[in-house]
């Protein structure tokens, strides 16, 4: 067996006190400096010395020297890696200038034996840290050039038949271990399209070449399985520019321990913030927040979590609620100050297009600045609340990740139907779980229940069936922030979640059956089998205990139930995370639909208080946008100070975001007062964010440019933010806009024949489009260019009157192309 | 102001910008100056009346044309293709094309997304088409404002939807005849009106964009910037209007070519790889409108039309245009750039069936759907000419040696382009998703 490591008694924290305030501390793993036990020649123990300065902890792992008595007996490399040379006792003693040194025993045993190879635990890891196995090479499905692995070692019992009984058994021979493809094809000996992925003679070669000439052993029911890992340190607070060894402990089933640092695998989730190398060293770089580090080994994952400071003085306003108190409380501990707190004007455009996905009308503006009520900004998230662009404006949100996608036969009742149930739910303020409940247990007519339109999965581009895979994936990644797809094929590679879980939710959804109703408007839901199992799994909700669900009951009911439980850990959670990003342009955990274990949140405290407040609301869906909209870090200005322009999670200044194509267009159309007319549109409306469907995405291509969803992704990120040089065409060029702009009945042409003062036009325009009034240089630049468009007329009237107009129609494209107008700020 | 102060004043286009996404194959360097013209015959091309002629199959499978010897010793083709016969020592046939999707939404999804849709018809794609990636992989314009990837024509530009790669990947849409007079192609070559009003409104703008926030930290506002300026380098450059422009060849070249859908869309893709343009998807359906027994696009059913006067119709405009755009491409020094691929969704049935018409209410022969062969033209791009690859059986009905798949025609054309065919791009669930889940390159046609 190699690198293993003995249990061993808790010794207690070994300090050691400096004459010049600095104290280290040592550990072999989970923080406790007991005595290092290497069993076997090829055993090792990555060491972590931390060193205290004062009240500030740093790693000091690189930096200490060690020194090892009596010599010959191990080897302690700079890094902290300790490595047997024959067997004996000894102690390691570190030394740190400024601080007093501190020690800790070794003691070596069985380095005359060689230790047996272990396939499932040895052999699988190295293959996986070598990327062997990963998607892009030999664990892509079927394999790459007639060589398959599991992906990434999932499964090795498969793994096991591929290496050794394909290709004529010319993988692993035992007779010849160095003449094995296994070998000459990873270090290069044998040319190799993925490259050398490990020298002779290296510590991966000769692991896997003694495997192979033990005689490739490999017991699949061995009770020595790993049970789970773990990881020290998990994190803490860090300078920027510093660095941490990590150690990686495998827990076995059998109870033995072994240090696998130099065996798993290291990904940094944020890798603009922190670099992690293959040895669990991380260096964090010169910018501050929270970042965090993926860690795995064999199906096991852990994460580390640091905080990285920038170090200045922070006051932040008062707090308005708990959000406040922990967003403050972390841009405190990282020494981040916030931005000064926004305007009227900008709160008020923020809010509406927030909450109500619009400008605000040019008298609304005026009456907010005029008011001096001291609660007027919260005032006016309750009119938003109760307006009616609020209902459509999350009810665009939710169809879309439901899908409400028309298909090419079906009558628009349909989609309409669906659109309207959710508008109204959301409109009546429906608890969230209610909402969700209806959604998943939905039976019968959709006349009756739209609800089980939800359940119309296509199966080609005209006929409808029930999928229970697609419905399960989406179930978890809409309600739970789950993703759970990848373990339809395989273990999730970043989260717990295995076939079976996926199976066993799955189960909820088996034996349903979708048909068509009495009208082609129409389609009904049954159960049609009596059944409530997949791939011979009974249900289970994630994390869950199997149910004992009679067939002849529809499970559905049992999952809905699970969901609205006070204790269950994802659906209140993924719920606020989502509607967080909604205000903030992130989640508390990013992506929003991708909660698990390895991806943090930003603010774990904040993400728990939230869903308590929402159970304890009875989820109640406006009481969470009212926290948030009325909190201070929402209410914070854009404009970056001497330190924040960088950050991008810690909410010390409001991040601009880009209108979303709907309500972008409907801004364009206010600002130009050129409306919409939608043919066959039940709600005889003039506003895109109202379309209850897909079907004018083709129609107006613009909303497609500026990335309004297929309506056929249960994915967040559907939804395209980013800036693409077919928007800058829509927006220099298209007729879709310079025939709004020109409109005979618009803006342009009312201010054209308008006998009003010219100033004031302007200052509505700018109301309109900005929701502030124009700064000075600002109106003189938008008089003087309509005037020297007059101008040019000389005293030829209708020219004059033509070229005011183009004027004014140049002015409004170059306020819709202002980067004020495209965010929002 | 006009329009050459306005770039002078510094809104000349920045080169192209590609978005790479986390690649985990070893980097392949782009190419710059290799491109394809792919040429979509929708419906998909009766292989067994044009390049896969069995002489010794019964009648109801040969059906009445027969083969004709050409200038290559391996090749014959069907006898309505006499200036093949001529060049094809300049082009190779794939005779062992084949999939499973016989529906023309499914089999073009399947043909363009190297992959198997979701849902077997319908012409939205569920995964990126290859042509949404190389516009991805290549960004959306060259230097001076071509776009990379256009589609000229419908039809296969349904397919070549980029789904969860986003819009921006679309291809750069040309609908219409460019043979007809008023043929004009939105967003090239405004109108010095127009672009005179473009330089007031951009210096407009200039004036009110200035530091009103709008920093996301993400670079968002920079690249708005950005591709503003390319916008406009496209929107005005001269060379790319003049690309677009037919009228600037001889009437000689144009008549070369023919003077119809075919001919001048032919002609058209080989000005636009000439000035930049990368993967070209040009569409013909058919060489102008249908008399009564002719089918709008190459599917043959009898119920579209009679199968015999439909190819008499539209075969002799092909085969001008198709030898005339590869005797140009190889005249002109081309060839080794320039590969063209001409393919349908796939082969039509190797047995003639016998009904009546839609449109004539007489019985007329026609080939149905059949994706277990088709065969595919490839010329250019360094290729060597005159080759036959694979073979079908004695009846056209299956591949019997060398079968391959279109993923395997895609290795070879994003190898040419530059492209690694090992590509991994992440989906919406972050997801690693292989471009070619599967497919290796067609040996007989890498540059030797």
């Amino acid at each position: 067996m190699l690198k293993r490591l003995i249990p061993a008694l808790l010794l207690g924290l070994v300090c050691a006190h400096a004459r010049a305030n600095t104290e280290i501390s040592i550990a072999a793993r989970m923080g406790e400096p007991q005595a290092i036990v290497l069993s076997g020649k090829t055993s090792s123990q990555q060491l972590v010395v931390t060193a205290k300065d004062g009240t500030k902890l740093w790693d000091a792992t690189h930096k200490v020297t060690y020194q090892v008595k009596p010599a010959g007996i191990v080897i302690c490399q700079p890094s902290g890696l300790v490595k047997p040379i024959k067997n004996g006792k000894g102690t390691i003693t570190v030394q740190l200038s400024g601080a007093a040194p501190v020690s800790i025993h070794f003691e070596v045993s069985d380095t005359e034996k060689e230790s047996a190879a272990d396939f499932a635990n040895e052999v699988i890891p190295i293959l996986t840290r070598s990327s062997c196995n990963s998607g892009a090479c030999h664990g892509k499905a079927g394999g790459r050039n007639g060589f398959r692995l599991s992906l990434l070692g999932y499964e090795p019992e498969k793994d096991f038949r591929y290496i050794v009984y394909e290709n004529r058994g010319r993988r692993a021979s035992p007779a010849a271990p160095d003449q094995s493809l296994l070998l000459q094809k990873a270090t290069g000996e044998i040319p190799h399209e993925g490259g050398v992925r490990w020298e002779i003679g290296s510590e991966s070669y000769n692991a896997i070449r003694r495997w192979i000439a033990q005689g490739l052993p490999y017991d699949p029911e061995s009770p020595h399985k790993v049970e789970r890992i773990e990881l020290f340190p998990t994190g803490r607070t860090y300078q920027p520019k510093t660095s941490q060894q990590l150690v990686v402990t495998a827990i076995f089933t059998d109870g033995t321990r072994q240090d696998v640092t130099h065996m798993a695998q290291y990904e940094a989730n944020q890798e603009d913030m922190a670099e992690v190398d293959e040895n669990g060293h991380v260096e964090f770089k010169n910018l501050w927040g929270s970042t965090s580090v993926l860690v795995r080994f064999k199906e096991h994952v852990a994460t580390f979590f640091g905080n990285i400071t920038l170090g200045e003085m922070v006051n932040t306003p008062p707090a308005k609620n708990f959000i406040d108190e922990q967003v403050f409380k972390k841009l405190k501990l990282l020494g981040l100050p916030p931005s000064a707190p926004c305007d009227d004007p900008t709160f008020l455009r923020r809010v509406s297009l927030d909450v109500a996905g619009r400008l605000p009308t040019v008298d609304e503006i005026k009456s907010f600045l005029a008011d001096k009520d001291l609660k007027k900004r919260s005032q006016a998230v309750e009119r938003l609340l109760d307006d009616p662009g609020y209902a459509h404006n999350f009810a665009n949100k939710w169809t879309s990740l439901l899908r409400n996608k028309r298909s090419r036969y079906d009558g628009a009742r349909v989609t309409f139907a669906f659109y309207d149930w959710v508008h109204n739910a959301i409109k009546q303020n429906m608890p969230y779980d209610e909402f969700v409940k209806s959604i998943i247990t939905a039976s019968g007519e959709s006349n009756a229940n739209p609800s089980v339109l939800w359940y119309r999965s296509f199966k080609n581009d005209k006929d409808f069936v029930v999928e229970p895979k697609e419905k399960s994936e989406d179930f978890a990644q809409i309600f739970l922030g789950i993703r759970i797809a990848c373990a339809q094929c395989h273990h999730h590679p970043f989260d717990q979640w295995s076939q079976k879980d996926y199976s066993a939710l799955t189960a909820f959804f088996s034996g349903l059956n979708i048909k068509p109703g009495a009208s082609k408007d129409e389609l009904v839901l049954v159960r049609a089998k009596k059944q409530n199992q997949f791939n011979n799994t009974a249900p289970a909700a994630l994390g869950g205990e199997e149910l004992e669900i009679s067939k002849y009951k529809d499970p559905r009911f049992s999952l809905a139930n699970w969901i609205s439980k006070n204790d269950n850990p994802y659906f209140a959670k993924s719920f606020v995370n989502r509607y967080w990003k909604q205000f903030f342009g992130r989640g508390l955990v990013d992506p929003i639909d991708d909660m698990r274990v390895t991806n943090p949140p930003s603010h774990p405290e904040l993400l728990d208080q939230l869903a308590e407040h929402f159970v304890k609301n009875h989820f109640d869906m406006k009481s969470v946008i009212r926290l948030i909209c009325n909190s201070q870090t929402y209410q914070f200005s854009s404009t970056p100070n001497k330190h924040n322009a960088g950050d991008q999670q810690n909410y010390s200044r409001f991040i601009p975001r880009r209108l979303p194509a709907e309500i972008f267009l409907d801004s364009i159309n206010d600002v130009t007062e050129m409306h919409e007319s939608f043919d066959n549109q039940e709600t005889g409306t003039t506003r895109v964010l109202y379309l209850p469907d897909d079907q004018y995405n083709t129609r107006i291509p613009f909303l497609q440019t500026f990335g309004r969803p297929k309506m056929d992704s249960a994915s967040d990120s559907a939804r395209k933010t980013e800036a693409t040089v077919n928007q800058s065409l829509a927006m220099i060029n298209s007729s879709e806009i310079l025939r709004r702009i020109s409109y005979s009945g618009g803006r342009a042409a009312r201010m054209a024949k308008s006998k009003d003062d010219i100033n004031g036009q302007i200052d509505e325009l700018f109301l309109q489009a900005f929701a502030r009034y124009p700064r000075k240089d600002e109106k003189q630049r938008a008089v003087k260019y309509i005037q020297s468009k007059v101008d040019l007329a000389g005293k030829n009237t209708s020219l004059q009157a033509n070229n005011k107009k183009e004027g004014i129609e140049d002015l409004l494209w170059a306020l819709i192309n202002t980067k004020e107008f495209m965010f929002n700020n | 102001m006009n329009r050459r102060e306005l770039l002078r004043l510094g809104m000349m286009a920045a080169p192209a910008l590609a978005m790479p996404l986390r690649a985990a194959s070893p980097i392949v360097t782009p190419k710059k100056d290799t491109n394809i013209i792919f040429i979509w015959l929708p419906g998909g091309l009766p292989h067994m009346d044009m390049y896969d002629m069995k002489p010794d199959a019964p009648i109801e499978y040969r059906g009445i044309y027969s083969p004709i010897k050409t200038n290559a010793p391996d090749i014959q083709v069907s006898e309505l293709l006499p200036r093949h016969a001529k060049i094809a020592d300049k082009f190779s046939i794939i005779r062992s094309m084949h999939h499973e999707f016989t529906d023309h939404g499914g089999g073009s999804k399947r043909f363009m997304m190297a992959r198997q849709p979701k849902i077997p018809n319908g012409t939205i794609n569920d995964s990126p088409a290859i042509s949404a990636v190389i516009k991805q992989q290549l960004g959306p314009l060259s230097d001076y404002g071509m776009p990379s990837v256009i589609g000229l024509g419908y039809g296969s530009v349904g397919t070549m939807g980029p789904a969860w790669l986003g819009q921006a990947h679309a291809p750069f849409l040309v609908p219409g005849n460019p043979s007809t007079p008023g043929f004009k192609v939105s967003n090239i070559g405004v109108d010095d009106k127009m672009a005179n009003r473009l330089v007031d409104r951009m210096m407009l703008l200039e004036g009110f964009d200035k530091g009103q926030g709008s920093n996301d930290g993400k670079g968002t506002a920079e690249a708005i910037h950005k591709f503003n300026d390319q916008a406009l380098a496209m929107l005005t450059s001269e060379k790319v209007k003049d690309a677009f422009d037919l009228s600037k060849e001889a009437k000689s070249v144009r008549e070369r070519y023919g003077m119809n859908d075919f001919g001048q869309k032919g002609l058209l893709a080989r000005r636009l790889v000439e000035n930049g343009a990368r993967f070209v998807n040009v569409n013909w359906s058919a060489p102008a409108s249908p008399p009564k027994t002719c089918a709008g696009n190459w599917d043959c059913h009898a119920v579209n039309c009679n199968l015999h006067k439909d190819l008499e119709w539209r075969l002799g405009p092909y085969d001008q245009a198709l030898s005339a755009l590869i005797e140009d491409i190889y005249q002109r020094g081309m060839a080794d750039n320039t590969m063209i691929v001409v393919t349908g969704e796939f082969g039509h049935t190797p047995r003639i069936n016998n009904q009546s018409g839609t449109k004539t209410g007489v019985l007329q022969p026609g080939r149905d759907h059949w994706a277990k062969a088709m065969s595919v033209l490839v010329s250019g791009g360094g290729t060597r000419g005159g080759q036959i690859i694979g073979a079908t059986n004695s009846k056209g009905e299956y591949p019997i040696d060398r079968a391959m798949t279109p993923n395997d025609l895609w290795v070879n054309m994003l190898m040419h382009l530059g492209v690694d065919h090992n590509l991994v791009l992440r989906d919406e669930l972050n997801r690693p998703i292989p471009v070619l889940p599967f497919g290796k390159p067609i040996k007989e046609l890498l540059t030797s």
